[in-house]
């Protein structure tokens, strides 16, 4: 047992738009850029730590933001 | 009725009369439709994150209206026949209000 506790869990993330009640938008892109790596790829919600409602809205609104050309496809 | 936001990606080599009556040609298309603009907001001149038809700026306008859904076939078949206008993305704005109550 406490060879198991040991190993420390991270504090867990609350989700950024369920907290601060934000509204996903396509055109934040400054709010979009936190949650892309330098690459433009999206990070995963273990990483994000959003909610799964606004993980998918977040996806929508970075391939939105994507097909204007606010945000790149691949960086680089 | 419905409410839609739609932004256009420009030529930035368009002087400001020349967007101002592309814009009118797109607003009048909604208004002769009995639709409501609800807002305009340039943002101005921006870099494209990538190239597109060769472009590496463009003059970003978002337009804010609500209009009968019959007419956005005629609206989308007019902008995308009109060369100016390099990239448009429409969107509907009401199911953003029904997102929002819920959570």
């Amino acid at each position: 047992m406490t060879r198991f506790n040991s190993f420390r869990k991270p504090p867990r993330k609350v989700c950024l738009f369920c907290k601060d009640k934000i509204l996903v938008d396509y055109k934040d892109i400054d709010l979009l850029r936190k949650f892309i790596t330098e690459q433009g790829k999206m990070l995963p919600r273990r990483a994000t730590g959003n909610c799964a409602r606004h993980q998918r809205t977040l996806a929508i609104a970075v391939k939105r933001a994507r097909e204007i050309g606010l945000l790149p496809y691949v960086a680089k | 009725m419905r409410s839609y936001e739609i932004m256009f990606a420009i030529n930035p080599q368009l002087e400001d009369k020349e967007l101002d009556s592309l814009l009118d040609k797109v607003k009048k298309l909604i208004t002769e439709a009995k639709g409501e603009i609800t807002k305009t907001n340039k943002w101005g001149k921006r870099k494209l994150a990538y190239e597109i038809k060769d472009f590496t700026d463009a003059i970003y306008v978002v337009l804010n209206f609500s209009v009968d859904e019959k007419i956005i076939a005629e609206l989308e078949r007019v902008i995308k026949l009109e060369e100016r206008v390099i990239r448009y993305l429409l969107t509907l704005k009401d199911k953003e209000k029904i997102q929002n109550k819920d959570s």
